[in-house]
């Protein structure tokens, strides 16, 4: 590990949830410390006025802080105790997800933590709860502030509270437990606890400007589909309910009320029509050397962001858009259709078996997305069967990572926010990974030359 | 886009929480530093403005991230631009002006910005700012003389809070705050919560230490750092006490201290200041005044373990007088003869007299004069003179005629005083040494402790004399020492304020005065006394530490008049020499300031016209239209000779021309009311008759003989002791009880308050009810009537327990209502919705329905629940509430996320 200060800090931070004393408190004690010899240096030995009421001052002071000390503490240790107890007889259960469950985006994820069952808080402090994941990384604390009344009771059910927490890479994340901190409000210490909690969270890929690419299907399918626009039907009582107030007023069926004096609403009907899909073929083929590394998971966050792009981009054809897979990702229970398609998104991760020729269906592909970390000598075999109505996008990853020596003047001036690629972007530039790519991009770039409908890009403008 | 936004946002939040309050401290201390130092004199409002400029403009360029090189621009502009505007302007006095103001502001902008670069930057940075701003306002309260409790409170509390302020919101910062309105409020509720707590902790402990507090507070009101306002009421018996207690501690035994107006002072004023003025009736045999050293407290008593010089009142024969001048009535006097007894002095001895006129500065309660004072009596200050002078005495002392203030000092100032210092040690060489002195007296001041620093200081002092040389060789051995030179011809030793690295002690503690004299051999005067006090005892030489005034004699003007200010407050040594008794020696090295005066000498006040007679008279009877009076006496003073008559006396006093005072303030002649202690004077004038007095008559009968009626210059009410002590403690009692009053009163006001509140509350779900109800009686039409009692039903079935949530009001007839009272509620409902959606088509049987549900819903609620509960049920608070609150969900049961 480097010996700097920041790492320092930052393993710190990290033991310090789990130890409970803070930073605070240490130099807070330290402090008053100092003050109080450097006054006793000073004046101690004096005994004029000034020492006199100094002196007795100080004490009123120190005890005051003394006091709230002890109050803050007490509370806190109280709070945390009986917490503590409770979850030892299992009284308490916890829940979290990122954004609203299911469409969370990576980089500053919207997190919300809820703790049910009794739970007290410390006078005026706070309890904070973090998402302790896989390999030691800490989501960010979020302070469950919100509670959740009980019906027909004073006392609430549970806490909620809902934070932010950087998590940059698009993927699944598996969560072990859940930390939670008692908090004193002087924030002098904060008393860990742990709640086992297995889940897997996830976030997707970044959505961009919205486009709308033109595309084709390929294929067409049966397809149900639920029409919400009210429509002239009459008929028996089958398809009506009572009105009841919050319903909508014009849909009352007069007709029905002129003939029985009831008020009834029409409720929406179903309907089986014929719709056609188009099949996004999205390749994560890894044509060189494998390493897994910082780089690898940098660039599949930049290809799952333009995968999920142009996925978005081509629903607004109005077909219903497909995405086979071209490896196994896990199952989530209770995700619905669509969400599904961008769940297989982000889920998935380089692979080296399936190969982009195996893996499109030119008679179906309606589009056709690949990486530059395909091999030229791939991209030249599928090209050789795909009809040239079907566009081919080939993500340029060269670039995915930006060069240190790009710098704007804004930056020279005002420290940018950090990326998390910041640490990559010299590495990148000498790594030799990206020699390879750079080298496949110029080959790949004169093949699609002589074909239209086709692209080597890394910012998509689909304006075509 | 959206996110600058949301940034701005935050950092307008910061602005508030963090940047505000900053600037409200840094305002504070700003003010505080500014009444302590005057340098700073610029006005306020521009210092702050700088601070509170450069704070704001920092911490937001960091906040967005700034680079140094940013700070670095901006320090170039603002130089660039001064130097500009320094080489337009025109003089030379101009530049120094702008220098100097720019060298204030530009500090100030810099600490502004430091802060803020802390602020926006450094988490714990507030910890750091509290540090700074404590020690900042520490210092500047060690530097303020009328140090009380309530004003550290003052200037202290500000910034403790600040930092537990700070404190408490750091966790918050790290974090987005979001601005809803409900966050807002509960972070506000969050701080003001705390406030009340910090207020609660600092009550409990204030009420916990409170004896301590007022302890402090008494020993500060019996030190005088905040003047004898009181006046001489607290003199009783048990203040008396307690003096003597603070006797021990140190010189004063009433208020100001030795160090109080030693101390190193950055506050000119206080070093400046007034404290008394003199006419000494002291000349040489030429004419020319001869200055005497003023003498107000010996020390004689050395503490080893408080390392102090304490007074010491059970001393053998100590010629100091013990009296307290305030409490002598005008024109009195008191005569201490023993006092030349204890003196212990024949040869050489003289009477000087003396009149000491005090300012507000000074000490009152202890007699202040030339060595061994016998006698006092108080003078009136002459009217116009009354502003500068509170009071003033008369003294006479039996001094030595070998005492001098030129003879003390250790730099002659004229080459003629040179002989007459050798004469001085010429003559007391005759005193061989201490052989015949009474054992007891010389152990006592020859007194010293032995080991360590001691026994150095003990060696020094041996190492400088031969083993027979006289006492005043001794003496002279050790001035010597002082005066020595190095090999360069410089002064070894020298004067300064600031001595040592320790601030200011009064009296140099032991490892001070070591240090003193073999390292830094620089000190004031107490460290020179000290020194020499030990050396000479040592010696074998009994000598005591004497703290008084140096006298300098300033004006040619004004002969014998003498002016003292704060600066001239002095501790030197006096040694006893058999026969002559004790003798001044100074020996601390020349020090200008002393002899300088901060300010041109005043104007002496005139002296009081000398009295022919006073009276200590009691008022029979007043004719306030031609300002006479009929007093009663049995006391007086006749030409200076006081005298107590065996028989009482009754004359009429002329008091038309009379000025009158009550407490020494003038006040009217009808202030005097019958039965008042008077003191009347009349003075020596040409054109009254003036009866001389007559040897060998009795008083008597010389009172048979004066004048009628007496013709009164000055009448002084006198403050009865009794009567003023009764009055006092009258109105403690009568304060203590309105304060009982009051408190009682707004306990109960309070409670009143509180108990209407809470029962008001209680009863405010009833009240609704009957507000329901109302109005389904007030209601004009059938439909309105429908419509009310379609409201009072809901809450009547949500107060019985059957709450809705989120069902449509229907289903919750049909599904809740219905099944569990028993009751048509849903046809009602039906009913009802029809009116309501369906434009009011009234039938004959509705009315009916609504009247028959309207009387049915209290039978069925009670049959359900009884009678008792279901009125019980109208002081559920909880349960009325949530009928106002719109519910959220409709499955609280198990909640998700």
């Amino acid at each position: 590990m480097r010996l700097s200060l920041s790492a320092f800090y930052k393993v710190s931070s990290y033991w310090s949830t789990w130890v409970g004393v803070r930073w605070q408190l240490v130099i807070s004690i330290l402090v008053v410390w100092a003050v109080s010899v450097w006054l006793k240096n000073e004046y101690g030995q004096d005994d004029s006025n000034l020492w006199l009421v100094m002196n007795q001052f100080i004490r009123l002071v120190q005890w005051t802080i003394v006091g709230l000390f002890v109050i803050s503490l007490f509370t806190v240790l109280v709070t945390w105790a009986y917490f503590v107890l409770n979850v030892k007889n299992k009284t308490v259960s916890v829940q979290a997800k990122f954004g609203d469950g299911q469409k969370a985006e990576a980089g500053l994820v919207p997190l919300s933590i809820m703790i049910s069952g009794s739970v007290l808080r410390p006078l005026l402090g706070t309890i904070q709860a973090r998402i302790l994941f896989t390999e030691k990384r800490v989501s960010n604390r979020v302070i469950l502030d919100t509670n959740i009344p009980t019906p027909r009771h004073w006392w609430r059910q549970a806490i909620k509270g809902t934070g932010q927490t950087f998590l940059n890479d698009r993927g699944i994340y598996d969560t072990e437990k859940i930390l939670v901190s008692f908090c004193d409000m002087l924030g002098l210490v904060s008393l860990p606890c742990t709640l086992p909690f297995n889940q897997q969270l996830y976030t997707l890929p970044r959505q961009e400007k919205e486009q709308k690419i033109k595309a084709q299907p390929n294929s067409t399918e049966e397809q149900k589909h639920r029409i919400e626009i009210p429509k002239r039907v009459e008929g028996e009582h089958v398809n009506y309910k009572e009105f009841e107030s919050g319903d909508n007023i014009q849909r009352i069926v007069w007709k029905i009320y002129a003939k029985s004096g009831q008020l009834v609403v029409r409720v929406p009907e179903t309907k089986d029509p014929y719709a056609s899909h188009l099949y996004l073929y999205a390749s994560y083929f890894h044509g060189f050397k494998m390493q897994d590394g910082s780089f690898e998971t940098e660039l599949l966050n930049l290809y799952k962001d333009r995968v999920r792009n142009i996925f978005e981009a081509l629903q607004h054809n109005g077909y219903e858009v497909r995405i086979p897979q071209d490896q196994e990702v896990p199952k989530l229970s209770g995700l619905s259709e669509t969400k599904n398609e961008l769940f297989q998104i982000t889920a998935a991760s380089w692979q080296e078996e399936n190969s982009p020729t195996t893996f499109v269906n030119t008679n179906r592909a309606a589009f056709v997305c690949l990486s530059s970390l395909t091999p030229v000598s791939e991209i030249d075999g599928l090209l050789r069967n795909l009809p040239d109505a079907v566009p081919l996008i080939v993500i340029k990853l060269s670039e995915a990572i930006p060069s240190p020596f790009k710098i704007s003047w804004k930056e020279i001036l005002f420290k940018p926010d950090p990326q998390p690629s910041d640490k990559l972007r010299q590495p990148w530039l000498i790594s030799a990974l990206r020699k390879d790519i750079v080298k496949n991009e110029k080959e790949i770039s004169k093949l699609l030359k002589q074909r239209s409908n086709s692209w080597l890009t890394n910012h998509i403008e689909f304006d075509r | 886009m959206n996110e600058q936004k949301d940034k701005f946002q935050q950092l307008v939040i910061r602005w508030i929480l963090v940047v505000v309050p900053t600037i409200a401290i840094g305002y504070i201390t700003l003010r505080f530093l500014n009444f302590s130092y005057t340098a700073l004199n610029t006005g306020l409002g521009s210092q702050a403005f700088y601070f509170a400029f450069g704070l704001l403009v920092s911490f937001t360029l960091y906040y967005y991230g700034a680079r140094w090189i940013i700070t670095i621009v901006l320090l170039w502009i603002v130089y660039w631009l001064f130097e500009k505007i320094i080489n337009r302007l025109p003089g030379e006095f101009d530049v120094f002006y702008a220098t100097a103001r720019f060298q204030l502001y530009s500090t100030l902008f810099i600490f502004g910005w430091v802060f803020g670069f802390l602020l926006a930057r450094v988490r714990w940075s507030y910890v750091i700012l509290f540090g700074v701003l404590a020690i900042v306002t520490l210092v500047s309260i060690s530097n303020t003389i009328d140090v009380s409790l309530s004003y550290i409170l003052v200037h202290i509390t500000p910034v403790v809070v600040y930092g537990l302020y700070m404190l408490f919101l750091s966790p918050l910062l790290t974090d987005r705050i979001e601005l809803t309105p409900k966050k807002t409020g509960k972070l506000a509720l969050r701080i003001g919560l705390f406030a009340l707590l910090i207020l609660f902790a600092f009550i409990v402990t204030e009420s916990l230490f409170k004896s301590d507090l007022k302890a402090v507070e008494k020993e500060l009101a019996a030190r005088g750092a905040k003047g004898n306002k009181d006046g001489g009421g607290k003199k009783d018996d048990n203040n008396y006490d307690e003096r003597d207690g603070l006797m021990e501690k140190g010189g004063g035994d009433d208020g100001y201290r030795l160090k109080d107006t030693m101390r190193v002072n950055t506050k000119m004023s206080q070093s400046d200041k007034l404290m008394f003025c003199s006419k000494l009736d002291n000349y040489f045999p030429d004419g020319s005044p001869a200055p005497l050293y003023f003498v107000y407290h010996y020390l004689t008593r050395y503490d080893s373990v408080k390392e102090s010089f304490t007074r010491d009142i059970n001393v053998p024969s100590l010629d100091e007088m013990q009296v307290d001048p305030t409490i002598l009535p005008m024109y009195y006097s008191y005569t201490d003869t023993s006092i030349i007894r204890k003196s212990l002095a024949r040869k050489l001895r003289k009477v000087v007299e003396a009149q000491v006129y005090l300012s507000e500065n000074t000490w009152k309660h202890s007699v202040l004069g030339p060595a061994s004072v016998f006698s006092i009596q108080t003078i009136p200050v002459e009217k116009d003179f009354q502003k500068t002078f509170l009071s003033a005495y008369k003294i006479t002392s039996f001094t030595s005629e070998l005492n001098n203030a030129y003879f003390v000092y250790n730099i002659s100032a004229s080459p003629k005083l040179e002989p007459l210092q050798e004469q001085r040690h010429e003559e007391l060489r005759q005193v061989k040494n201490y052989a015949k002195l009474d054992k007891k007296f010389f152990d006592y001041y020859t007194a010293q402790p032995t080991g360590g620093i001691y026994d150095s200081i003990t060696k020094l002092a041996l190492s400088l004399i031969s083993r027979d040389s006289k006492p005043v060789d001794r003496v002279i051995a050790v001035r010597d020492f002082f005066l020595a030179r190095n090999e360069n011809g410089k002064r070894i030793f020298r004067y300064t304020l600031k001595a040592g690295a320790v601030d200011d002690p009064n009296i140099p503690s032991s490892k001070m005065l070591y240090n003193f004299l073999f390292k830094t051999h620089a000190g004031y005067c107490t460290y020179y006394a000290g020194a020499s006090l030990f050396m000479l005892r040592a010696l074998g030489v009994p000598t005591r530490f004497t703290t008084g005034f140096a006298t300098v004699n300033r004006s040619d003007k004004n002969k014998g008049w003498y002016w003292f200010y704060a600066s001239q407050a002095h501790a030197w040594t006096q040694v006893y020499f058999p026969g002559y008794g004790w003798l001044d020696f100074d020996m601390t090295i020349g020090n200008e300031d002393q002899q300088g005066a901060p300010k041109p000498d005043g104007t002496p006040p005139l002296p009081p016209p000398e009295p022919w007679l006073v009276l200590n008279a009691k008022t029979e009877s007043i004719n306030t239209t031609v300002k006479t009076l009929d007093a009663s006496f049995n006391q007086l003073i006749f030409f200076n000779r006081p005298s107590v008559l065996n028989k009482t006396f009754t004359r009429s006093i002329d008091a038309s021309l009379c000025r009158v005072l009550y407490d020494k303030r003038d006040t009217t002649f009808s202030a005097i009311k019958p039965g008042d202690s008077l003191i009347i004077v009349s003075y020596k004038d040409a054109a009254k008759k003036i009866p001389q007095p007559q040897p060998g008559v009795s008083m008597e009968q010389q009172v048979m003989d004066f004048p009628l009626p007496i013709i009164a210059d000055e009448i002084h009410i006198r403050v009865k002791v009794k009567e003023k002590k009764n009055e006092g403690s009258s109105r403690k009692a009568a304060q203590a009880a309105e304060k009982k009053i009051t408190w009682q009163e707004i306990a109960w006001i309070a409670a009143k308050g509180l108990g209407s509140l809470i029962i008001l509350v209680l009863f405010l779900p009833l009240l609704y009810l009957c507000y329901r109800l109302l109005r389904i009686a007030l209601a004009r039409d059938e439909s309105t009537k429908a419509d009310q009692v379609y409201r009072a039903a809901l809450y009547r079935f949500h107060m019985a327990g059957a709450e809705r949530e989120m069902e449509t009001p229907l289903d919750y007839a049909q599904t809740k209502v219905d099944p569990l009272f028993e009751i048509d509620f849903s046809i009602f409902m039906r009913l009802y919705l029809r009116l309501k959606y369906a434009n009011g088509m009234m039938r004959d049987e509705d009315q009916e329905t609504i009247a028959n549900f309207a009387k049915s819903i209290g039978p069925s609620i009670r049959k359900k629940n009884g009678l008792f509960a279901s009125s019980y049920a109208y002081f559920n608070l909880f349960r009325a509430s949530r009928y106002l609150q719109t519910p959220q969900k409709t499955d609280y049961e198990n909640p998700t996320l």
